[in-house]
């Protein structure tokens, strides 16, 4: 059982780099990192669960089906979003979502329905964020927001 | 319209229902000729009937339907002569007729053998024409191979001569050449008239089309009683027409040098005749077809494109191909048409690499035979331009054997400088109908631009959409550097108070180091940033080397720095640069800005496809038997090798061919971000320089993903109880591992961290673990020195 009080942030992402400068912003909160699909569920089982995901897009397959590397080609975070969403109930799934950050290059795409199947690029209820020079103190102050 | 146009005989007949065609159905009305007849009979210096023989489909009623301004002859009764004819076949001749009357003699006499019903011994006489149609001429070639054709045509009348009664030879068939010019006739004396008569071919293409005939001439020394000797005591009117011959035909040459030089004039020009006809309907029937041909090619295009205007590179391949078969079905069919094209915008980086990629062939059913590529080496593009033939095909890789008849040569396209190489073969009979084959030519070259536009159109979008997705990449890569500089450089030069304090107070030399690192750390950033840049706009841009002396230490290990942050932490991956102290100090001769380019995409590379948590080695080394001037005589140098060896999954056989094609990416590479560009450049760019780059073969390190393995250990060593870990992957776990192995592979820094869970080992492990190796070879440029020492 985990009797820290701190709240948990789950942060995915493959870029070592933004990571740590991701990192460096919460020093406050307790910060579980994952790099793949693979990695993601793991630190979801093994750390899980987490008030917070803040997740990139564009990650390593690594854990995905031929078939469902695919699907999500090229953004396989979606694929860490659905597979952690399945373990909800409809009831809780709305709440759930909502701790979900995206951070990434491709959110006017996403917004723009470029990929048809609505059912794996499904954005309803996720916060958004635009991968750019600024998005990082942005994201600092929503999440600082969102776990208080 | 049959190709090439070559007619057999001159005069025009076209049955009804027949579509005409000069090869069946002849040149000229029997008028022209007759024309011609004329005005050359009343030649000054010939002043003599000609008339004009040719031999011509026996169903051809020539003598019916022009109000005998045509006859034909009956057919020949010497078996020698009518073996030559064939049944379907017979010679009709033309003559001038009242515009430049026979010696009346012989017209008399023709009218008493027809009153008599006697069969008509001057065309027996005239058949003798047929000699120079015999089968044996037809494959000899007059004006190429004069000297044969002179040899035969003797041989076949001494044979004919033979057939004659002994006691003959005065009226012998006798052939008379000029060897220079490249004319002959040939002439008898006629055996019921004992009058000279002269026959003379002409000439398109090499073959025997039509045979003029100079008619009666008298013999020098011969009396009024010597002319028709036999037949005149037959005939009264006989007689008197031979009475009432002129004197001044008597004694005088029957064939004068200057009478027949005016008829080989004549001839030439009849044959010129001849040849503009041809060519005008070559022309004609050049632009009838290659309309047809156009026409198909489009449409064809049309009804294969999409709704958006698109149609699919295989698809334009194939209908390109269709229209080469055709065009060589009607005009080539022994020969072939190949188009290669190059990527000007792409290729044209490199000026002395210059590859052609196969975009079309007129051999349909054999097209995996012909080279789908072809590769200059050691040659610049202007260069390419100036040379062909063998001439151009000895800089081509694979090797290209040239045969009789091919042309292998670079079209450029007017408008933006796109180069193709153009390879066809032209039959033999191009050689002998030039002038219609040089028209075909002239017509294909001009249709390349037509088949070549919905190409380069095609290549055009493709290039702009990938030119799209590269540039969001980019976009994608540069927004992951960004943000870090940005907050980096805010945080540390954001102007408060803190600041104002910290400058009143004085800055310790730790912070000043601290705020170098910071600053260091930047350009770092910035300059991968540039690199970005550069990599997406590189291979549009046009550039020669510059060389100059650079420190070689620097620019291998600002390549190094540039990675080795990034390639820690986002991968946990470690790059370690091997070079002797000697180089260490060395200069050595480059285009720094292409070397950088190479050595960012090899590591780049290297970093995106090792395996998490192995190590990369970048090692600079000199050839074993130059390592002895290493210490004193670097000038002696002349080779330099970097190997960038890393770790990570093997590279079959069939990627190792393609790794270096243009925005080629295997199946597992596609897990990684990229475009199939960075190899791509890296080999322009050692073109370029005259470096190399190959690829070694993958070698089998251990059949576990070895990094895995020692991080899962490292924070689960007690892994055998865990439930959830299948037994196999306990197994695998359990394995042996020699320490050298897992020093060289495995980064086991302590900084390196790296949680991994069941999921991730029990995909991971099984994955192998390869070594592979790029090696990078420089050469300097011819008589320049590649390493120096320089004083640091």
């Amino acid at each position: 059982m985990n009797m820290s009080h701190r709240k948990k942030i789950l942060l995915v992402e493959d870029n070592g780099i933004v990571a740590e400068n991701l990192e460096n912003n919460f020093l406050e909160y307790d910060i579980e990192t994952a790099y793949s699909v693979n990695s993601a569920l793991d630190r979801w089982e093994e750390d899980g669960p987490f008030d917070c995901i803040i997740i990139d897009l564009q990650i390593s397959p690594d854990g995905l089906t031929p078939n469902e590397n695919g699907q999500y080609t090229p953004l396989f975070g979606m694929a860490v979003i659905n597979k952690l969403g399945a373990k909800f109930s409809k009831e809780e799934i709305g709440e759930f979502r909502k701790k979900i950050i995206i951070y990434s290059g491709f959110i006017k795409e996403l917004k723009d329905h470029r990929w048809d199947n609505q059912e794996i690029w499904n954005i309803r209820g996720l916060c958004l964020f635009e991968k750019n020079a600024l998005s990082i103190d942005k994201i600092t102050k929503y999440v600082n927001n969102l776990l208080k | 319209m049959e190709w090439p146009i070559l007619p057999s005989f001159l005069s025009k007949y076209v049955p009804r229902n027949e579509e005409y065609t000069p090869n069946k159905h002849g040149l000229f009305e029997s008028d022209t000729l007759r024309g011609f007849l004329v005005d050359s009979s009343d030649d000054k210096s010939i002043q003599n009937p000609l008339s004009l023989f040719q031999v011509v489909p026996d169903k051809y009623p020539y003598e019916t339907e022009s109000e005998d301004r045509i006859e034909s002859l009956d057919p020949p009764k010497n078996v020698f002569l009518s073996s030559i004819l064939s049944v379907d076949r017979k010679i009709i001749r033309i003559d001038p007729r009242n515009l430049y009357p026979n010696m009346s003699c012989c017209d008399v006499f023709r009218k008493y053998l027809k009153d008599n019903d006697i069969c008509n011994l001057c065309f027996e006489q005239d058949s003798q024409i047929l000699l120079l149609f015999h089968k044996y001429l037809l494959n000899i070639n007059y004006e190429t191979e004069f000297e044969k054709f002179r040899d035969c045509l003797v041989e076949l009348c001494k044979q004919y001569n033979d057939t004659i009664e002994k006691g003959d030879q005065e009226y012998h068939l006798k052939v008379h050449s000029d060897f220079e010019r490249k004319r002959l006739f040939i002439g008898y004396k006629c055996r019921y008239s004992n009058l000279y008569e002269y026959f003379f071919p002409v000439i398109h293409a090499g073959r025997v089309v039509a045979v003029l005939m100079q008619g009666q001439r008298i013999p020098p020394q011969t009396s009024q009683d010597e002319i028709f000797p036999y037949y005149r005591n037959y005939s009264d009117s006989l007689k008197k027409s031979i009475e009432a011959i002129s004197k001044s035909k008597y004694n005088q040459e029957t064939m004068s040098e200057e009478r027949e030089n005016a008829i080989f004039r004549r001839i030439s020009v009849l044959e010129r005749r001849i040849e503009q006809e041809v060519l005008g309907f070559a022309r004609m029937l050049v632009s009838n077809k290659f309309n047809e041909i156009q026409y198909a090619f489009r449409k064809e295009l049309k009804n294969n494109t999409n709704s958006e205007g698109k149609i699919a590179l295989e698809e334009y391949s194939a209908i390109l191909d269709r229209a080469l078969e055709r065009i060589c079905l009607i005009f080539n069919p022994n020969g072939f048409i190949r188009i290669y094209t190059a990527e000007s915008s792409i290729e044209t980086i490199n000026k002395t690499n210059t590859r052609f990629y196969l975009i079309g062939t007129s051999e349909v059913l054999k097209k995996q035979l012909v080279p789908k590529e072809i590769k200059f080496l050691g040659i610049t593009q202007e260069e390419l331009d100036l040379r062909d033939g063998m001439d151009l095909a000895r800089f081509a890789h694979p090797s290209i054997q040239l045969n009789k008849g091919d042309i292998f040569r670079i079209e450029p396209l007017q408008v933006g400088g796109i180069r193709n190489l153009i390879w066809k073969n032209y039959n033999e009979e191009s050689f002998i109908h030039e002038c219609q084959f040089k028209l075909y030519g002239e017509s294909l070259c001009s249709m390349y631009h037509m088949f070549l536009e919905p190409y380069h159109v095609l290549k055009s979008i493709e290039m702009q959409e990938r030119l799209e997705v590269s540039m969001r990449v980019s976009v994608h890569e540069a927004a992951n550097i960004i943000p870090t500089i940005h907050t980096t450089l805010s945080k540390e030069y954001d102007i408060n108070n803190s600041t104002y304090n910290r400058i009143r107070e004085g800055a310790t030399v730790s912070d000043i180091r601290s705020r170098e690192r910071i600053l260091y750390d930047s350009i770092q950033r910035l300059l991968l940033l540039d690199s970005l840049y550069r990599k997406s706009t590189l291979i549009f841009k046009n550039s020669l080397p510059v060389y100059d002396w650079t420190d070689l230490h620097r620019a291998v290990y600002s390549i190094e720095t540039l990675f080795s942050e990034s390639a820690l932490k986002n991968k946990r991956q470690r790059i370690i640069v091997d070079m002797s102290t000697y180089l260490n100090k060395c200069d050595f001769w480059t285009d720094i800005s292409a070397f950088n380019h190479i050595l960012f995409n090899l590591i780049d590379n290297a970093v995106k496809y090792s395996l998490r948590g192995s190590k990369i080695y970048v090692t600079v080394d000199i050839p074993k038997d130059q390592e002895k001037y290493l210490v004193s005589s670097p000038d002696k140098i002349d080779t330099l090798i970097i190997s960038v060896i890393n770790y990570g999954f093997k590279i079959s056989s069939s990627d190792r061919d393609k790794m270096f094609n243009l925005y080629y990416r295997s199946e597992q590479s596609k897990s990684e971000e990229g475009r199939g560009i960075g190899l791509f450049l890296v080999d322009k760019l050692c073109s370029a320089l005259s470096y190399t780059i190959e690829n070694a073969n993958s070698v089998l390190v251990s059949k576990i993903h070895l990094p895995a393995k020692h991080y899962y250990i490292e924070s689960k060593p007690e892994f055998k109880t865990n439930e959830k870990l299948p037994d196999d992957i306990k197994r695998l776990l359990s394995d042996s591992v020699s320490p050298e192995i897992l020093e060289r592979v495995v980064n086991v820094q302590q900084a390196v961290k790296w949680k991994i869970g069941t999921n991730e080992i029990s995909s991971l492990l099984p994955q192998g673990t390869y070594e592979n190796k790029f090696v990078l070879t420089l050469k300097a440029p011819q008589g320049q020195q590649l390493l120096r020492y320089i004083n640091k």
